[in-house]
């Protein structure tokens, strides 16, 4: 597995070495607007779990782990979709880009349906925000990553729309790389998101 | 230019670490080894994530460095947290 992805990753640093970053200054402020908005959420968590230990031993346990794995499965082929679909136009294929992007956007309506499913499991079990600590923060961090799930799937939307439409080509395609970047942010809060939630005891 | 062989390989990766660390959370309750492990795979993907899924890989200048800093600090940030909680009561209690 290992030398499987060796040596690509060692060649596409390499080729790399000499290319600009993706999209623009403002999609990156944007994005580490966000990051930090979650950051923040993340340190709160901790300080807060410092101050009830029992809580959140205990909460990890009453979540469907099974709902938490799928959907990180989920963004995570998601975001290798949308790296695809920059890959198609970076060729000119946009037909081929507008294919991933399709796909983006119905695992980000799996996604939503897990959610929803996750969430009626835990009112069938008895849970809901103001069950306890835990429980608030659960909400609060899952619903808000879900929202920004909805502006992403609008915002690769958006880019689909353009790409139909001829506004990008392989040359230029900068919105098409900003919508992207916002997907793949999504997908970098939840990567934090699952083992502190779900995993970490 | 991100190749197909390249961004399969990546994807097929932050599958397996994900199912290793959901694997971690079913058999080990908790301790010390767990938690570093577990923030080790968040590190790892978001590095795979930033650098070949999102492009930056070799990409010289400060977006990418502070792309990889928030995965390389806030992991090891979050480890010290669930390990040391006395330390976070203490600097959080008036």
């Amino acid at each position: 597995m290992l030398s499987l992805v060796a040596s690509p990753l060692a060649l596409a640093a390499a080729e790399n070495a000499s290319r600009r970053a993706p999209a623009n200054i403002a999609v990156w402020i944007l994005v580490w607007a966000e990051l930090t908005e979650f950051a923040l959420f993340f340190l709160v968590l901790l300080v807060v779990r410092a101050h009830n230990p029992d809580v959140f031993a205990a909460g990890p346990g009453q979540l469907n782990t099974l709902a938490g794995l799928v959907n990180t499965l989920l963004l995570l082929t998601s975001s290798f979709c949308v790296a695809r679909g920059v890959a198609a136009m970076q060729q000119g294929r946009a037909r081929r880009c507008l294919h991933w992007l399709g796909g983006t956007l119905l695992i980000g309506a799996a996604y939503l349906g897990v959610k929803g499913w996750e969430y009626q499991w835990n009112a069938a079990a008895g849970f809901d925000s103001r069950t306890n600590v835990f429980f608030t923060l659960y909400y609060y961090l899952t619903f808000n990553h879900l929202l920004h799930v909805l502006v992403g799937m609008c915002t690769i939307g958006w880019a689909m729309a353009r790409t139909h439409w001829g506004h990008f080509n392989a040359r230029e395609h900068e919105g098409l790389e900003g919508a992207a970047c916002y997907w793949h942010m999504i997908d970098l809060v939840w990567i934090l998101i699952f083992p502190l939630l779900y995993v970490l005891r | 230019m991100l190749n197909r062989e390249l961004l399969v390989s990546v994807w097929l990766l932050l599958l397996a670490v994900t199912l290793i660390s959901a694997l971690l959370a079913d058999v080990s309750a908790s301790g010390a080894v767990p938690v570093l492990l577990v923030c080790a795979a968040a590190a790892i993907k978001g590095k795979l994530v930033v650098e070949y899924l999102v492009g930056l890989a070799g990409v010289k200048g400060a977006i990418r460095r502070s792309m990889l800093a928030y995965f390389y600090v806030l992991a090891p940030l979050i480890a010290l947290g669930w390990l040391f909680p006395e330390v976070v009561i203490r600097l959080t209690s008036l």
